[in-house]
């Protein structure tokens, strides 16, 4: 078995991988699954949901923006996005810059073992994220694999990535 | 007059000045009598009846937004200083953060969701648009950035607070993201940022801050007329500061070199103190508010005063200190003569029923009356004399300067290349002559500020248009059905930039009709399928619920109004929907769109116009007066002198390339009102009058006041520097000319 690495020694992997998002919200039964491609690049990052609907974000350090079903991209303002989503450092969860993420979050956890598979848990130091954000669980080896956001209301959403696949 | 009446007159006027010290403290101290509000200039009869009352209120709504963008390499900085900002801010009481009125909209959305609609009509929500309405709040649901939560769904299950939000709030920037290590501050101030006590708590807390967190490699970039009205005041006020300690001590010198005495100068201040202290007891006890504008024209008014006094102390070596009562009756008639002249131009100010002109009429003559009186009750008791030693000294003195002066005569030479120079600067100006009344262009703003501003709105899309749709109606439905009307008729691209306070409140027929179609076309064919998508039933939402006790979010309620006979609207609107609503309400007699600059600048020409008209009605009534004074026709002449000044202001100012503005005609009421006196003087001189002031005396008078308002001509500040040099030139102008009078007089007194 190969030997998982250091999370805050990770590089960030270019390439497509596939990923899977489960939300599960509060008084809901049935959990909203939907799949899509995403691909990482130097400072950016193509999120394509495909299944059931069609979204593509592209998501920079700074900024997101949204286009639906091919039409025209636009900057994910406050109508359109979470509010933690939009000011807690999505590329950083996504690319596994996770001493970034230092910022904006107090960080626990990290390898049981030196090379065993590691678990993150970010909890917000602000207290206007709090309102809406309880923790954000990133687990992996090489890479994050899966991040586990679980929100004040006490919905979650669930996001498996598959491994990458180089261009 | 004998000695006990003089003293009665002296008690007189001591009593009058202790009861008007009272009055105006009285007055003053309860606050609320001194209008700073330059929006209280715009013209109350120049505009319809509500654009001037909506533009008051819009102005204050636009003017109070103010955005911060604050910057530093390190992030964390970035973030604790943004935060000791927005702390030091809320502890002001100045100002209130975007995100309160953020959440105050969101909550207001959301109660009203069913009933509020992004469509113009209610009838244009269809079946289609229902369609639309799913699939977009599928697109929500499934996005992982999407703000859903199980509980929003509960209630609002086709997400119609999101397209809502979306549609009805144009884009503020307000929560956008901001690049790395920047923090964007956004908020509106509590009350106009024309205000100055608003404008000083706010900018004092904002400097405090910037020179706490600038060593820590922290920088600020503002937007907001907050910021430029603050630094055009304060190089208003240095400019005016520089040039007034300049003109001070110009004038120390000036009197010290003529009379020779310090008390020469207290003397002076006593005439133009008694001559303020007249102006506010008239203009307070008239009006009920008095315009600060007021103040900075009146003052110049009044300032000439100082001539009273400079009139009585030459009348010291001209008689080699002779008795009071010779001294008083050698100036006391021309003096009275000036006065009331200078009264009577101020007084046409009145003609046009501007209010800010009335109070600076009644200011003016108000200190006029009262620094006369001053100079023939109390001056005379402070220079008495100038003792056995120095009486002769002075008076040698005194004759040495009048010698000089003796040389400054006209010859045929000087005469002709100042004629000359008259007719080719009268020929240029009348070829190159501007006018200017574009308020926009009165003051360059800062440059620094405008970068700034560009970094802000090119960060956070902050943008801050002050322009608006302007709807109204003798009900606050009318005025909302006027702004439905407009809003329909304009393309949708337009009519989404627009922030329209009648989208988020409609009457309440159009809520329950907009209400029954979302009910029919969305909610009720598409719940049971959204509801088994999430694993539910329909009974399990409560699309319908609302929360009780909503109130319409502050910031919509200041957007409209009422006079006493009209409700009106106001809705925001950025450039690239001005077109489309000026092409909407061109035919249209209750909906204008109203640019404030322009109109401000509508005023400002209106009042040019009034101030030209006023400063001609000024030349006719002091020529009727001067008829009724001297019963000849040749006491016309003494109007040429002030004439010529006042087209000579006119013409140096073209030259120097300052164009005619209402701030150019105010400096010409200064002309008319101050250079008649050097003429009526020589001209009383000429008829024997027992004027000997017409030497040495009116170039003092003229000196003074040409140290203390012409040198604003040297201001960087347009509307202080056209003031300026209106006034020098005009007065130069006058006293050089001011030799027609007296040829008119010796030539009558050669006829008789």
């Amino acid at each position: 078995m190969a030997k998982c690495s250091d999370p805050f020694a990770l590089r960030a992997e270019t390439g497509q991988f596939d990923f899977k998002q489960t939300r599960r919200l509060a008084n809901m039964k049935t959990p909203l699954v939907s799949t899509g491609i995403a691909e990482v690049k130097p400072g950016r990052i193509d999120w394509r949901v495909v299944k059931p609907v069609d979204v593509r974000l592209t998501i920079t350090p700074g900024r997101i923006t949204q286009s639906v079903q091919g039409g025209k991209a636009q900057a994910v303002g406050p109508a359109s996005a979470d509010p933690f989503l939009r000011s807690s450092g999505l590329f950083e969860i996504l690319t596994g810059d996770y001493d970034a993420l230092r910022r904006y979050y107090v960080i626990s956890g990290g390898q049981r073992a030196p090379g065993a598979p590691w678990k993150l848990a970010l909890k917000p130091k602000d207290a206007g994220l709090g309102r809406f954000l309880s923790t954000i669980e990133i687990a992996g080896c090489n890479r994050a694999e899966a991040v586990n956001i679980n929100q004040a209301n006490g919905d979650t959403i669930a996001i498996e990535m598959s491994a990458v696949r180089r261009n | 007059m004998g000695r006990g009446g003089r003293f009665g007159l002296v008690g007189l006027y001591g009593l009058a000045c202790l009861l008007a010290v009272l009055f105006i403290a009285a007055r003053l101290l309860p606050g609320g009598a001194l209008d700073t509000d330059i929006q209280s200039l715009l013209p109350a009869q120049a505009l319809k009846p509500p654009i001037r009352e909506a533009m008051v209120q819009a102005g204050v709504a636009a003017s109070s937004r103010v955005a911060m963008l604050v910057s530093a390499k390190d992030p964390d900085i970035a973030a604790s200083a943004a935060a000791d900002l927005q702390k030091r801010l809320k502890a002001s009481g100045v100002f209130v953060d975007a995100a309160l009125d953020g959440e105050e909209t969101a909550r207001w959305l959301f109660a009203n969701r069913n009933q509020l609609r992004c469509e113009p009509r209610p009838e244009d929500f269809t079946a289609a648009t229902a369609d639309q309405v799913v699939q977009s709040s599928l697109v929500q649901i499934y996005s992982p950035v999407g703000p859903v939560s199980g509980e929003m769904l509960q209630r609002d299950p086709f997400l119609l607070t999101l397209r809502l939000s979306g549609c009805l709030l144009p884009s503020s920037g307000f929560g956008a993201p901001t690049p790395d290590g920047t923090v964007l501050i956004s908020g509106r101030l509590t009350g106009s940022a024309f205000r100055l006590d608003t404008q000083k708590q706010f900018i004092d807390v904002v400097r405090a801050w910037t020179a706490e967190q600038s060593p820590r490699g922290v920088s600020l970039a503002r937007a907001g007329a907050a910021f430029h009205a603050e630094d055009g005041a304060r190089h208003a006020r240095r400019d005016v500061s520089t040039v007034g300690v300049a003109s001070t001590l110009g004038i120390i010198l000036l009197l010290l070199t003529v009379f020779r005495r310090p008390r020469a100068i207290p003397i002076t201040l006593l005439v133009v103190a008694g001559g303020y202290l007249g102006s506010l007891v008239a203009v307070l006890a008239v009006f009920k508010t008095v315009h600060m504008l007021t103040f900075v024209f009146g003052s110049a008014f009044v300032g000439v005063t100082a001539d009273y006094a400079i009139y009585y102390l030459c009348t010291g070596p001209l008689t080699g200190w002779g008795s009071q009562a010779e001294r008083r009756a050698m100036i006391f008639r021309p003096v009275t003569v000036c006065m009331i002249t200078s009264a009577m131009g101020f007084s046409c100010l009145a003609l046009f029923g501007v209010p800010i002109f009335s109070q600076m009429a009644v200011f003016a003559g108000g200190g006029l009356v009262s620094a006369w009186a001053c100079a023939f009750t109390l001056v005379p008791l402070f220079d008495r004399d100038a003792g056995d030693g120095r009486r002769e000294r002075l008076v040698g003195v005194w004759t040495g300067l009048e010698k000089l002066r003796g040389r400054l005569v006209w010859n045929r030479v000087t005469l002709t290349l100042a004629a000359l120079l008259f007719i080719v600067g009268a020929v240029f100006t009348v070829g190159r002559m501007q006018v200017l009344d574009d308020v926009r262009k009165f003051q360059p703003r800062s440059p620094v500020l405008v970068a700034e501003e560009a970094e802000v709105r090119a960060a956070s899309g902050v943008g801050f248009s002050p322009n608006f749709l302007l709807s109204w109606g003798a009900t606050p439905a009318e005025a909302k059905a006027r702004e439905a009307q407009v809003l329909a008729a304009i393309p949708d691209s337009a009519r989404r930039a627009i922030l329209s306070p009648d989208r988020f409140d409609p009457p309440a027929a159009e809520r329950q009709a907009t209400e029954a179609r979302v009910n029919d076309l969305l909610i009720g064919p598409h719940l049971p399928d959204r509801a088994s998508l999430l694993g539910q039933t329909a009974g399990d939402f409560q699309p319908l619920a609302r929360p009780a006790d909503v109130a319409l979010p502050s910031w919509i309620q200041a957007l409209s109004g009422k006079t006493d006979k009209i409700s009106y609207l106001i809705a925001p609107t950025p450039d690239e929907a001005a077109g489309a609503v000026i092409a909407a309400t061109r035919t249209m007699d209750t909906a204008a769109y109203v640019d404030p600059a322009d109109a401000y600048s509508q005023a400002f020409g209106d009042y040019r116009r009034a101030a030209a008209l006023a400063a001609a009605a000024a030349f006719g009534a002091v020529g009727l007066m001067l008829l009724a004074i001297y019963r000849r026709f040749s006491a016309l002449g003494i109007l040429v002198a002030p004439g010529l000044g006042v087209v000579g202001g006119i013409i140096v100012a073209s030259v120097l390339g300052a164009p005619l503005s209402f701030f150019s005609m105010m400096g010409a009421f200064v002309v008319v009102g101050t250079g008649a006196d050097y003429s009526i003087l020589r001209y009383e001189a000429a008829l024997g009058k027992q004027s000997p002031l017409a030497g040495l005396p009116i170039l003092i008078t003229a000196l003074t006041a040409i140290l203390s308002m012409g040198l604003l001509s040297l201001s960087s500040t347009y509307p202080v520097r056209a003031f300026g040099i209106a006034v020098a030139a005009g007065l130069a102008i006058s006293y050089g000319f001011s030799f027609v009078a007296a040829w008119c007089g010796s030539r009558h007194v050669r006829k008789a």
